[in-house]
């Protein structure tokens, strides 16, 4: 029963043929219960291969398919057509990074920032025998802090990575500050000096754009308040009492 | 670079909500008062420039009621400022990035009141010395 | 990266120069637009600025305003990641820009508490 039609306005670029990007539109009948990510592979099937996006869990997991859907950057596997409430479907890439083709951005700095904040454990010291335990409290520090999912969404709709193009962005920072709540961390003065440089956590003007762009209900922008909190209260420390 | 400049106003279609639109709105003012500012020294160092007659002449020539509107608006842009910057300010110090949705209405409560018995006081002033 | 104090120290500042203006305002609006009244003249403006308090005032005021004022703008420009020496040229201009434009309003200020020129 595909007597409704959505109308998916796509935007195009392939490096080797367009100068520029452009739209270009799709017809695709609507099936109840349909997400974006589905409207792209019946595109990409049945009316245009060329088309080139990311996705792999179709479930909000990997994090591969963040786009700006309808003046919002969202999954494209979470996003119900029906919710969108409208017969026109606009999709364009992540802003402030570079397209590669399609809907496909370079994603390479992004990974490069993101492993400059070293996003792992440092415990400092041998591993135990068993396990490193945490309190019930420990725990619940970081409650909302595991979930992300690295999609790239707040990285985009940050105005200062598309003004600051070394600026960390929210999404890394948010990792960081992951590790530095965490009670097993021992890295604490590492992770300030990694982010609390002129492009790192002093370049966000808390826009909350990347708060209200998380499509996890993440809040970064608290993240980076954390972590200027952290960066303060040892950068006052040491700027009036010397080494600490 | 121009287009870097002018991201906080460029990018709003892209990212159209009310966060935004704050920041958006922060800047320009920003912008708007320090330009304000740097004119109000130089209103006020007439006194220095060309003595006190001269100050005198142009604090009445200021006294315009086309003025007045402008003053009001400067006063709303002052309030604006002042009221978003708290929000960003309680939302970095003190933890409460996630009450900042709450904290939009509240400013915006605030900012109505104070901005509509303020420039009532002001017009209010204007039109008892007005002569 | 490494960590930058000086990015902080200005992060920082503009905060509690913010917090500070939100009071200084408050008194400076209260006090010259909401209960004086009528045409400012310079008679008036020495009459309040005999008061040292208000000198005061006036001159801490006048430094934490230009201080957000000038930092607020070159934040703007810094936040383009311009070239290191650019960067570190428009820092010097602004800081420069900020201390002359104190020292002007400085003066006039204590041409009100003089009641002369002081230059
Ligand atoms: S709060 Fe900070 S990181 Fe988030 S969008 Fe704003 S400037 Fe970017
Ligand atoms: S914080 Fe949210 S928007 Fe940002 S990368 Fe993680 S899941 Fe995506
Ligand atoms: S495909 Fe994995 S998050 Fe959408």
């Amino acid at each position: 029963m595909a007597d409704k039609q959505v109308i998916f306005k796509i935007q195009r670029f392939d490096p080797e043929t367009d100068k520029k990007p452009y739209f270009k539109e799709y017809s695709v009948p609507l099936i109840d219960g349909m997400t974006v990510l589905e409207g792209l592979s019946y595109i990409q099937e049945h009316i245009d291969g060329s088309i080139a996006f990311r996705s792999s869990c179709r479930a909000g997991v990997c994090g591969s398919c963040g786009m700006h859907i309808n003046g919002a950057y969202r999954l494209a596997c979470e996003t119900q057509i029906a919710n969108l409430e409208s017969d026109v479907i606009t999709i364009k890439p992540l802003a402030h990074m570079k397209v590669l083709k399609d809907l496909i951005v370079d994603l390479e700095p992004f990974w490069e920032k993101y492993r400059s904040v070293k996003p792992y454990l440092i415990p400092g010291d041998p591993n135990p025998e068993i396990e490193r335990l945490q309190t019930q409290d420990e725990r619940e520090d970081l409650v909302g802090m595991i979930d992300c999912i690295l999609c790239g969404c707040c990285q985009a709709a940050c105005t200062m990575t598309g003004t600051d193009e070394e600026y960390l962005g929210p999404a890394i920072l948010f990792k960081a500050d992951r590790f530095a709540k965490d009670s097993r961390d021992h890295a604490l003065k590492e992770r300030i000096n990694l982010t609390g440089g002129a492009h790192g956590v002093w370049r966000c003007h808390t826009i909350y754009n990347c708060q209200v762009a998380c499509p996890k209900k993440l809040d970064p922008t608290g993240a980076i308040a954390d972590l200027k909190r952290k960066s303060i209260d040892r950068g006052t420390r040491i700027s009036f009492w010397g080494k600490i | 670079m121009i287009r870097k400049l002018f991201a906080f106003i460029i990018e709003i279609p892209d990212n159209f909500h009310l966060e935004m639109l704050c920041f958006a709105g922060q800047r320009l003012s920003g912008i708007l008062l320090a330009l304000y500012l740097f004119a109000h020294i130089f209103v006020i160092s007439t006194a220095t420039l060309w003595g006190g007659d001269a100050f005198t002449a142009v604090m009445k020539a200021m006294h315009h009621p086309v003025l007045i509107v402008l003053e009001i608006l400067l006063f709303a842009g002052v309030v604006a400022h002042m009221l978003n910057g708290i929000r960003i300010i309680l939302g970095d110090f003190f933890a409460l990035t996630k009450a900042q949705k709450s904290m939009i209405s509240i400013i915006a409560l605030i900012g109505f009141l104070v901005v509509s018995i303020g420039g009532f006081i002001m017009l209010y002033n204007f039109s008892q010395f007005h002569s | 990266m490494e960590r930058s104090p000086f990015a902080m120290w200005g992060w920082l500042l503009q905060r509690v120069t913010g917090v500070l203006l939100v009071i200084g305002m408050f008194v400076h609006y209260l006090y010259l637009h909401f209960i004086s009244k009528g045409h400012i003249t310079f008679e008036i403006v020495t009459a309040r600025l005999n008061s040292h308090w208000w000198v005061f005032f006036d001159i801490c005021l006048l430094a934490i305003i230009i201080y957000h004022a000038v930092y607020g703008l070159l934040g703007i420009l810094t936040d383009c990641n311009l070239k290191p020496a650019t960067q570190k040229t428009l820092n010097y201009l602004f800081g420069i820009a900020g201390i002359l434009l104190f020292f002007y309003g400085f003066i006039a200020l204590l041409t009100f508490h003089y009641k002369v020129p002081v230059i």
